[in-house]
């Protein structure tokens, strides 16, 4: 054999069992390794080798589970993720898994007209009206824009949105006096602030406190300044849940900020049971945001003896509340948040049973365009 | 089991492979058989026993044919032809058009007959034909009964093709089955083929895939001609890498266990007319279609109307064959029209040599036919077909917007890659220019590197469809 011949198939050879080889130890890792039970980056609960069982052959359950568990459990499986993302990025592509790669490091959600359904839009304002006029309290709504909307400069060139314009437009039509403008204030204060976080869907402490100004000047409370509020900055490495879909290498870590100026005499019960206003716990995971009552409850109820007026507030909301409320606690005796997708009581019955009840809607846009919990309101 | 998911790859792929080149060679078929039923039976744990029963099937009528034949008792052998014809076409009849027929039926005659709502079993489609072809052929005395029933099973259930072609006729590899040469270079070879295959399924089917998924779920004013040309070019390549890097990944796997599959596909949207295109379209099934339906029906050989007729039929069942619904059979129809069309201009501007004078244009009008094809062959239902084209001719909709615009140039690098991709030209630059000393190092890292960028999307868990479970 020539010298060449023989070199040629050193290479061959060496390319095959390298090729079968690198497949082979990757499905032993898998099968035989030890096993994640969580992804703290993408923020879900991984799936585990499944065990072999008839009925689950049958059903398609088990290879299933096993076609997930492979994807879950391979080694090193971050480092895939960057891989898979950084050529998306190199091929041009600006919009990943749903997530537009913005500017200054800015992970924004693609939120698309036709994601968004304008008649159950209008069906839950309506529903909110209905309830509202049916028992004859106090209520104002405020929809929180989609950070994009906000940030338009932010996006990827010729990037697009929901029209969220026209659907606040809606909102001020059908409830005049009772609709919150935050759009404008948040578009205002974005231009030399950073509002949102970069790598999370919610708004930072400093949207937050946009929502809370809106909300004083509407209800006649005294607007305190923010370093009244004493701020701190909690962490600054938070990367929250549009990193979780997109896991680029080098994102720009978030800052999480609370406020320290808390009325001394605050109690805070969860779903009844007693707890902190900060679960401080939340910092060390993934998911800092839900440093703010450790997450959502379907009912909290905060009481102040030494708030100044003698009313209860109700707000009915989503996840953005959690980090606007903080800041209404001195001004009221008693704030309750209802989050409709955990409160399975009756709400019309629950905001008749308070002390001079007044409501408060608050809700991230699209996601309140895409709620299917709002229903409850009625019952 | 599909060939682009991690099981595939990391845990079934290399235990077979082991397996296979540890084992003896005269238990290599029964080894191949074994790992094929296992493959099929993660996919089917139920309808696994219809394979079954088809290859008992099959393979008794092949003895019996050759036993009959023997004895020259012709009538006796061609009983059991019918038989084996009935019985295939009966079982994929029953699993795949029933529904079809009864919902056809309950639309003309208000009738209400309940549908069974049966699966469709993967692969029938695949595999009826391929032992259809084999009873034909043994019939025909173009193949020897296969006596040892293990030799045959493998053949019919040999994973590389079983779910998604090529359709490979027993002649074609008779000799592969009873005597076949595994080498290292056949391997590599092989392997390398893989590679490529399963690089355009993952990397370029399933990424340009997704905006056809895309573009098909919008509503309202983001509905616009230019997007909807932008789903419908999305889907083209999405379904030639998808189906023509299976049947790449198909006859690599055969490559390295020593078979020699037919080609499937050899570059269709470089085709300049309808004529050229089938002629290089999943080869493997217009081939069966020629040979074992269009020829015994008389071909071109019973005069221009009988020819038409023949081509019709085949035409008909074309469509049918890609799944149990109105919209294949418009599709099948639909390129029959071109193609008789084609046959009877053909000969008159080729005389003129006025296609040779103007490839652009015959090109342009042949991806222009073909785009439109795959947007019937994509809508299942007759108002998403015309609604989907509407669109395309800017009724009832915008010409385009920003979204348009947004996708068109976020896609439009991959796009161009496609494009290229899509051709002949890759190819021949390497053959050009790449020396054979070169490509022996250059293959195996490029082919490494395919393999690693596939991985990443694989775990990543990015979009990821079966396109062939109608099929």
């Amino acid at each position: 054999m020539s010298e060449k011949k023989m070199l040629s198939k050193a290479i061959k050879t060496g390319y095959i069992v390298l090729f079968v080889g690198v497949l082979g130890a990757g499905g032993a890792r898998i099968t035989f390794g030890a096993q994640k039970t969580f992804s703290e980056n993408e923020n879900r609960v991984l799936t585990k080798m499944p065990k072999a069982t008839w009925t689950d052959i049958k059903k398609g359950e088990f290879q299933k589970k096993l076609e997930n568990a492979t994807c879950d459990q391979f080694p090193m499986r971050d480092r895939w993720l960057e891989v898979a993302t950084c050529a998306d990025k190199a091929m041009g592509q600006s919009c990943i898994n749903g997530v537009y790669l913005g500017k200054q490091g800015y992970l924004l959600e693609q939120v698309l007209d036709s994601d968004l359904s304008q008649k159950t839009y209008k069906n839950n304002l309506q529903m909110i009206k209905m309830m509202a006029e049916d028992i004859n309290v106090d209520y104002q709504v405020m929809m929180i824009p989609s950070p994009a909307t906000v940030m338009k400069c932010m996006l990827p060139n010729n990037a697009v949105m929901y029209d969220a314009e026209s659907m606040e437009q809606t909102g001020k039509d059908l409830f005049k006096e009772h609709w919150l403008d935050v759009t404008s204030p948040l578009q205002q204060k974005a231009k030399d602030t950073q509002v949102y976080f970069k790598t999370d869907h919610h708004w930072n402490l400093y949207g937050a406190y946009e929502g809370y100004t809106t909300f004083a000047k509407a209800n006649e409370i005294e607007t305190k300044s923010m370093t009244s509020f004493d701020v701190r900055i909690a962490s600054e490495d938070f990367l929250g849940t549009m990193y979780s879909k997109v896991l680029t290498a080098n994102p720009s870590k978030d800052k999480l900020c609370l406020i320290e100026n808390l009325p001394e005499n605050l109690s805070v019960k969860r779903d009844g049971k007693d707890c902190e206003l900060y679960d401080l716990e939340k910092l060390q995971k993934k998911d800092k945001y839900a440093v703010y009552f450790g997450g959502n409850y379907g009912l909290v109820e905060m009481d102040n003896p030494d708030g100044a007026k003698d009313e209860t507030l109700i707000v009915i909301k989503d996840s953005f509340a959690n980090s606007m409320v903080p800041f209404l606690l001195n001004d009221y005796k008693r704030v309750v948040m209802i989050d409709l997708r955990y409160y399975t009581s009756s709400v019309k019955e629950f905001i008749k049973s308070q002390n001079h009840p007044s409501v408060l809607v608050l809700y991230e846009m699209s996601n309140f365009a895409k709620d299917d919990h709002m229903y409850k309101l009625l019952r | 089991m599909v060939f682009s998911s991690i099981v595939f790859l990391c845990i079934f792929f290399p235990i077979v492979f082991a397996g296979y080149f540890i084992c003896p060679k005269k238990f290599r078929n029964l080894l191949l058989m074994l790992a094929s039923l296992v493959f099929y039976a993660y996919g089917e744990p139920i309808y696994i026993f219809i394979m079954l029963f088809s290859t008992v099937f099959d393979y008794c009528n092949g003895r019996a044919i050759t036993y009959f034949k023997a004895k020259e008792k012709m009538s006796a052998a061609k009983a059991v032809l019918v038989l084996s014809m009935v019985g295939n076409l009966g079982i994929l009849g029953f699993f795949k058009y029933t529904d079809f027929a009864i919902g056809t039926i309950n639309a003309i005659t208000d009738a209400g007959i309940s549908t069974l709502g049966l699966a469709l079993p993967i692969g029938i489609s695949f595999y009826t034909f391929q032992t259809m072809s084999y009873t034909i052929d043994v019939y025909r005395g173009k193949a020897n009964a296969q006596k040892n029933f293990i030799d045959f099973a493998m053949y019919v259930c040999l994973f590389p093709q079983l779910i998604a072609g090529p359709i490979v006729t027993y002649t074609q590899v008779e000799k592969d089955v009873h005597r076949r040469k595994e080498s290292i270079e056949l391997v590599e070879k092989g392997l390398v083929r893989f590679s490529i295959g399963l690089a355009k399924k993952v990397l370029f089917a399933n990424q340009i895939g997704a905006v056809y998924a895309k573009v098909s779920g919008l509503t309202g004013d983001d509905r616009t001609m230019a997007i909807a040309w932008l789903g419908a070019i999305a889907y083209t390549f999405q379904i030639y890498f998808d189906f023509s890097g299976y049947s790449d990944m198909a006859i690599g796997l055969g490559t390295i266990f020593g078979f020699h599959f037919p080609e499937n596909f050899n570059y269709p949207y470089q085709s300049k007319s309808i004529t050229e295109f089938w002629r290089r379209w999943h080869m493997t099934l217009g081939g069966w279609f020629r040979e074992y339906v269009y020829i015994p029906l008389g071909g071109n050989r019973c005069g221009f109307l009988k020819q038409t007729v023949n081509m019709l039929i085949v035409w008909a069942l074309t469509g049918l064959w890609h799944g149990a619904n109105w919209n294949f059979v418009i599709w099948g129809l639909y390129y029959f029209i071109f193609l008789f069309l084609e046959k009877c201009i053909w000969k008159a501007l080729s005389k003129k040599r006025a296609l040779d004078k103007t490839p652009s244009i015959s090109h342009i009008y042949t991806l222009f036919v073909v785009i439109v094809g795959w947007v019937i062959f994509s809508c299942e239902s007759m108002s998403d077909l015309g609604n989907y084209l509407q669109s395309m001719v800017c009724i009832g909709v915008a010409a385009g917007n920003k979204l348009a615009m947004y996708e068109w140039l976020n896609y439009g690098p991959l796009l161009i890659v496609l494009c290229v991709a899509a051709t002949s030209i890759p190819k021949k630059l390497v053959e050009k220019f790449l020396p054979e000393k070169a490509k022996m190092l250059v293959t195996p890292v490029f082919s490494f590197g395919l393999l690693f960028l596939c991985m990443a999307y694989l775990i990543s868990g990015s979009y990821n469809p079966f396109l062939y479970f109608r099929f």
